[in-house]
């Protein structure tokens, strides 16, 4: 089965480190291709000129031979040059492209031209003529014709061969009015100078000048990008990073964090607004442990009161007041706010909203369609959780009471402090049964196991007893545990 | 108009009237159209051959500043074409052509001394009357045989002192009583 291909997606100190190596490989990239063009460029118009040069001397050279008739002296001066140095050859050609000096066509014009024997025919073999007059290249006819048409044109051209590089200069040998005495007036090119060198050193210098520069180029380029790259990682993605980090932190939960940036630019100023935000945000986090979730969230939703039922979990510690006596008041605080922290970790385990901490009384609010069920599952939960830590609560126990019906929501206090809480009989219900409630026990009112789904928690009674502000005796019932659990502690009757 | 639609209209005017502005304008001609009504440098029929006309026939006139050259009178002389002269020479397709013939080109000695396409003192401009073209010839081929003017040569007044006549082989005045072939 074909696994599916997830990218992952280039963080931003990667794209940053893309774009900067992009543009400096481009920019050099650039810089270098302009350098080996203007070298290219540099050495071809350096090795033109000296052909041309070359050429120059060899036009005037033919002239000064030529015009007194040194013919000879002019063929043995072109074999001489052109054996000057290997892979440099030097060649006259007629017009129609064959070899000059190759035969005794020229001298045979010559002398009509002039109409006398002016030069004898030579009878011994040519140089170079053996098979016919040495000629152009075929591929090289194209390059000729242009150095042969009027205008003529000087041509250069390279090619390679073996490996090697050759470059050839085609310069037109002109009739000039003094060459027309010997030669006629009939035509306007005499022949070409045809000048061959071989570049090869020349080009391959150029190639390894061109690959140790483009190297240099690169070197550049991958240190100028780690440079840049650690300088935009200390001072962009570093920070940047950093706060991203802290906003995760701060997302879950962790507002400990700070981000230490100390540039004064726009990203320190950026590292100090968050740093600022996470310190207020710590504050109203730190606020929200003394202010209940209902207040919380009646701040966004509204602080007009309401009618709504909920179901009331109120405890006690029993005998605190005695314990109080006994310990002293500062002694008792740690095992008291031991004892308070984990009811309220219970109570928020199971959706409850605490309300209020009153001395050692917590009071909380549970709402909901399966509000009693949560309510009652959270008081068996504190009661057992208290039991089995009576070594480090020094063996208080709790009293809770349980009850359910209509109350009134909404802010009690004044503009400068209000608590969002709840009134109504259900209040003064559970509170009343949390007074009456032993250490250990916990007393539900009929609202609150009517509430229940049927045999989810096992109950004893019903039980009639007095409530303080109660005309009528209420019926309880002492709730014993859940269905599945077994609870052994004896109930208390009263009648 | 919105503030960055009338930005985009102003700067697309200025690129364009950049454009327009910076275009080279046409070169004038270097040759008058009224060159053939100006006096010819020689008498002698010139339908004989020569290196870069070869057998075609030629007519070669000189504007009126061109008759103002001067000659210091050393030996051996020097000849000097002031600034402006213009020696325009008619090149006809054949070697005799008749009454309705017209020439296919003109090739002309512009004395344009600073110039930097000169070669020489002069603008060498060919002018092909068939497309109308001309150009300037910047190689050595038109100076280069010009330059044998300058000294003894098989043409016209033949230069027998081996003077600098300025690149001009057909000095106006100096024609012999019979033009000798070349050869």
């Amino acid at each position: 089965m074909a696994r599916a291909a997830t990218r992952r997606p280039l963080g931003l100190a990667g794209r940053i480190n893309l774009v900067v190596v992009s543009t400096l490989f481009i920019g050099l990239g650039l810089v270098g291709y302009l350098y080996a063009t203007s070298l290219s460029s540099a050495r071809e118009s350096l090795v033109d000129s000296n052909l041309l040069r070359e050429s120059d001397i060899l036009y005037l050279s033919i002239e000064n031979f030529m015009l007194p008739g040194d013919a000879p002296v002019a063929a043995r001066f072109f074999d001489e040059v052109a054996g000057l140095s290997a892979g440099y050859s030097l060649r006259l050609y007629r017009r129609n492209g064959t070899m000059a000096f190759s035969d005794n066509m020229t001298i045979d014009a010559v002398n009509t031209n002039i109409r006398k024997v002016r030069f004898e025919r030579r009878n011994e073999p040519f140089a170079g003529s053996a098979g016919g007059a040495p000629a152009v290249d075929s591929s090289d006819r194209l390059q000729f014709g242009k150095a042969t048409t009027i205008p003529p044109e000087s041509v250069f051209f390279s090619w390679n061969d073996t490996g090697r590089t050759y470059k050839r200069f085609y310069r037109p040998l002109l009739n000039l009015p003094k060459c027309a005495g010997c030669h006629g007036s009939d035509h306007t090119i005499r022949g070409v100078i045809d000048i061959r060198a071989d570049i090869s050193n020349e080009v391959r210098s150029e190639a390894v000048t061109i690959a140790v520069s483009a190297s240099g180029f690169a070197l550049m380029a991958l240190a100028l990008a780690a440079i840049i790259g650690r300088i935009l990682r200390a001072v962009v993605v570093g920070p940047v990073i950093a706060i991203g980090r802290l906003c995760l932190d701060v997302s879950g939960g962790d507002f400990s964090g700070r981000v230490d940036v100390k540039s004064n630019d726009e990203i320190g100023g950026l590292a100090s607004t968050v740093n600022d935000m996470v310190h207020g945000l710590r504050e109203r986090y730190e606020l929200t442990k003394y202010v209940s979730a209902g207040t919380i969230t009646s701040l966004g939703s509204g602080q007009e009161p309401r009618r709504v039922e909920r179901t009331l979990l109120f405890t006690d510690v029993r005998g605190f007041t005695a314990y109080t006596e006994r310990k002293g008041a500062e002694a008792i605080l740690a095992v008291l706010n031991g004892l308070l922290e984990k009811q309220a970790e219970i109570i928020a385990a199971h959706g409850g909203d605490i309300d209020k901490f009153v001395g050692d009384e917590v009071v909380s609010v549970f709402s909901g369609n399966d509000a009693p069920a949560r309510a009652c599952d959270a008081a068996l939960d504190i009661r057992k959780a208290v039991a089995a830590n009576s070594v480090a609560y020094d063996s208080l126990a709790v009293g809770m009471g349980i009850a359910t019906g209509h109350v009134v929501q909404g802010m009690v206090g004044s503009h400068r402090r209000a608590d969002f809480t709840v009134l109504g009989d259900a209040v003064n219900v559970a509170s009343r049964l949390c007074s009456r409630a032993k250490a250990g026990q916990i007393l539900v009112c009929d609202c609150t196991r009517d509430g229940l789904k049927t045999g989810t928690h096992s109950m004893a009674g019903p039980y009639k007893i007095a409530l303080k502000g109660k005309a009528e005796p209420q019926i309880v019932y002492l709730l014993q545990g859940k269905t599945n659990e077994t609870d052994n502690r004896k109930p208390h009757h009263e009648g | 108009m919105k503030a960055r639609t009338r930005v985009a209209v102003c700067l697309a005017l200025t690129l364009f009237s950049l454009t327009f502005s910076c275009a080279k304008p046409q070169q004038p001609s270097l040759i008058p159209s009224d060159y053939s009504r100006w006096k010819t440098t020689t008498d002698v029929v010139l339908d004989y051959p020569i290196p870069g006309h070869e057998d075609r026939f030629r007519v070669i006139h000189i504007n009126d500043k061109g008759l103002g050259f001067t000659r210091d009178g050393r030996s051996p002389e020097r000849i000097t074409f002031p600034e402006g002269t213009i020696i325009a020479k008619d090149i006809f397709a054949v070697k005799n052509p008749g009454p309705s013939d017209l020439p296919v080109m003109i090739t002309a000695m512009v004395k344009s001394g600073t110039n930097p396409q000169a070669r020489g003192g002069w603008l060498w401009v060919v002018k092909d009357l068939k497309m109308g073209k001309e150009s300037i010839m910047t190689g050595d081929f038109c100076v280069r045989c010009h330059d044998n003017a300058n000294e003894k040569h098989p043409y016209g007044w033949k230069n027998p002192g081996g003077a600098f006549t300025d690149y001009v082989f057909f000095i106006p005045g100096s024609d012999p009583a019979v033009e000798a072939s070349p050869n």
